[in-house]
């Protein structure tokens, strides 16, 4: 049938206009809060993708990944206040130093399994801050922080350039997880979320496959947290290694689906959009209304969509496609 | 091709396994009986590697296998077929299969090994895009060998592949598992079906609270006043 090659043609185009158009937005000269709104999601929907890597495909739900991004941002920032070199080259420093810890850690934390690799990772990511509040002041800011210079141009410019960047890596880090999902190494992945012990005996290395999905994971959510802190130009302790973040970033990816590569992207789009409507909808109200609608939505789609709305999204395209089939062989009798 | 000698296997402090041997040969078809809790499955998952021998030896074509990782242990064509299946029910029937092939030997035969399970099986075939999960019973035991058989086994071991099934499918999947043997496929049955193993295989080992309390030829053992009277009831 015509419709249908057509409608596959559609379905590989639109997601690269979408990227296209998002790309060239800021030359309509918007106001710089719908491009701040951007940095955001495009930085979300970044973490999200990478999380699901060792969160979504090898289901080994990580709750402390905002270790790996205060790593990465306490390293752009070092690099850039101590020896002046750009935090645009520095973020793969970030990623590297985010991805040796993320080995190191995993030895002992990817052992564990289910709720237990959860608490052990929580922890994590609430003792690497005290660790950077403790060392030396003088060097790593300690309690006050660290501040980085601005990028010499105006603010306008300043955004979009980083709502540029911020896009290209939720642009790349969601093809690397699609690729991931597409190719073998994913395959594996899967297994062992489905079943590990069964995964071993047919064969599979779970410890090597469980260990780099949590080190690339962690590399590309170290190089987001180097851009992230030059954004920010402000880092602290309680702001790159906040656990909140760690949570959004499961809760995102669980929203949206975690066992799809486009979970993640949906489920970040979706909760930031609403987020921001909700702050600017009540705006005379005090900002606890918004929490609460926001909470109430989670329990919702959690309570009615317990696999994310990417998983009823495919059901659906499929039930679709199998009525066309349907259709199709009765016109032909 | 499988040597077991004087394999002791502990749960923490529990004793489940004492001083198991036994032995294998290449084109053997060899069962395992006993009853519910004596000892079958720890001894399998303990062979595969899933569990430890505190003492004894496991060597398998000539090479010492108990200190090795389960991923180590298929890849050298030791193949454990889990009880109760243990499919992967949230990916579709033909991904199963595949990771059967996951290894790079058996990766270059995925073609070949995939007619070979539609040959034994013909229903998969038309469950390929299903997810597994949502199979019968007698199809994800079919399924499950058939991951078995995806792997290249040279010695294939099947946990309790009739649990659960209707007599007639059950007597399916055991003349199923005859073919595979004529085939030359070395086989170790675990079963409760006493009387229909003892017909199939060539050789079986009787555990009984983690021993081995009788081992011999089949048709010596249907013959056994002990065995009819304990196991079959007759």
């Amino acid at each position: 049938m015509m419709d249908m090659r057509n409608l596959n043609m559609l379905k590989k185009t639109i997601p690269w206009v979408i990227i296209v158009l998002l790309a060239v937005f800021p030359l309509l000269s918007p106001d710089i809060f719908f491009l701040s709104i951007g940095v955001i999601l495009f930085m979300y929907i970044a973490l999200g993708s990478s999380w699901n890597i060792i969160g979504g495909y090898a289901g080994y739900l990580s709750f402390g990944h905002a270790a790996f991004l205060g790593i990465g941002a306490y390293v752009v920032a070092l690099m850039l206040i101590n020896y002046g070199i750009s935090p645009f080259i520095t973020c793969l420093l970030g990623g590297l130093l985010a991805a040796l810890f993320a080995w190191i850690v995993g030895f002992p934390v990817l052992r564990l399994k289910g709720p237990y690799f959860s608490l052990a990772t929580l922890c994590l990511g609430l003792a690497v801050p005290v660790i950077v509040i403790n060392l030396p002041a003088s060097i790593y800011g300690g309690a006050t922080g660290l501040f980085m210079p601005l990028l010499p141009v105006d603010i306008f410019v300043n955004r979009t350039i980083f709502y540029e960047i911020m896009l290209a890596l939720a642009v790349v880090t969601t093809l690397i997880s699609r690729w991931i999902l597409q190719s073998k190494f994913g395959l594996g992945l899967k297994s062992i979320r489905e079943n590990e012990s069964t995964a071993e005996t047919i064969g599979i290395n779970s410890t090597r496959l469980k260990t780099m999905a949590f080190v690339l994971s962690a590399f590309l959510v170290g190089i987001i947290g180097g851009i992230y802190a030059y954004y920010r130009t402000y880092i602290h302790p309680t702001t790159v290694f906040d656990t909140n973040l760690s949570i959004q970033i499961v809760l995102m990816a669980l929203f949206g689906g975690a066992t799809t590569w486009q979970g993640p992207v949906i489920g970040a789009a979706i909760l930031v959009i609403i987020d921001q409507v909700l702050i600017t909808a009540f705006p005379g109200a005090p900002a606890e209304i918004s929490r609460l609608v926001y909470g109430l939505i989670l329990v919702l789609v959690i309570m009615f969509m317990p696999h994310g709305i990417m998983h009823y999204i495919l059901n659906w395209l499929k039930s679709r496609q199998l009525e066309a089939e349907d259709q199709e062989v009765q016109k032909s009798c | 091709m499988l040597e077991l000698k004087s394999i002791d296997v502990f749960y923490g402090h529990l004793q489940a396994i004492w001083d198991v041997s036994i032995s294998v040969k290449s084109n053997e078809f060899i069962s395992i009986l006993g009853s519910n809790g004596a000892g079958k499955t720890t001894l399998l998952n303990t062979i595969v590697g899933l569990n430890k021998a505190a003492a004894g030896s496991i060597e398998y074509k000539g090479i010492r296998i108990d200190n090795l990782p389960p991923y180590k242990i298929c890849a050298m064509g030791l193949i454990l077929i889990p009880e109760g299946r243990k499919i992967f029910p949230m990916m579709s029937m033909l991904e199963n299969l595949q990771m059967g092939a996951y290894l790079p030997g058996p990766r270059k035969t995925v073609k070949q090994n995939l007619d070979k399970v539609y040959a034994i099986y013909p229903i998969l075939k038309k469950r390929a895009g299903q997810l597994a999960g949502t199979l019968s019973g007698g199809e994800q035991q079919m399924l499950a060998i058939g991951r078995g058989i995806m792997s290249n086994p040279e010695l294939l071991m099947l946990d309790e592949p009739t649990l659960g099934l209707s007599p007639k499918l059950a007597l399916e999947m055991l003349s199923s598992l005859k073919n595979l043997h004529t085939q030359g496929m070395t086989l170790v049955l675990v079963s409760q079906e006493t009387m229909q193993c003892l017909q199939l295989a060539e050789r079986a080992y009787v555990l009984e609270n983690g021993r081995v309390a009788l081992e011999g030829q089949c048709s010596t053992l249907l013959a056994d006043d002990k065995v009819r009277k304990s196991y079959m009831g007759i």
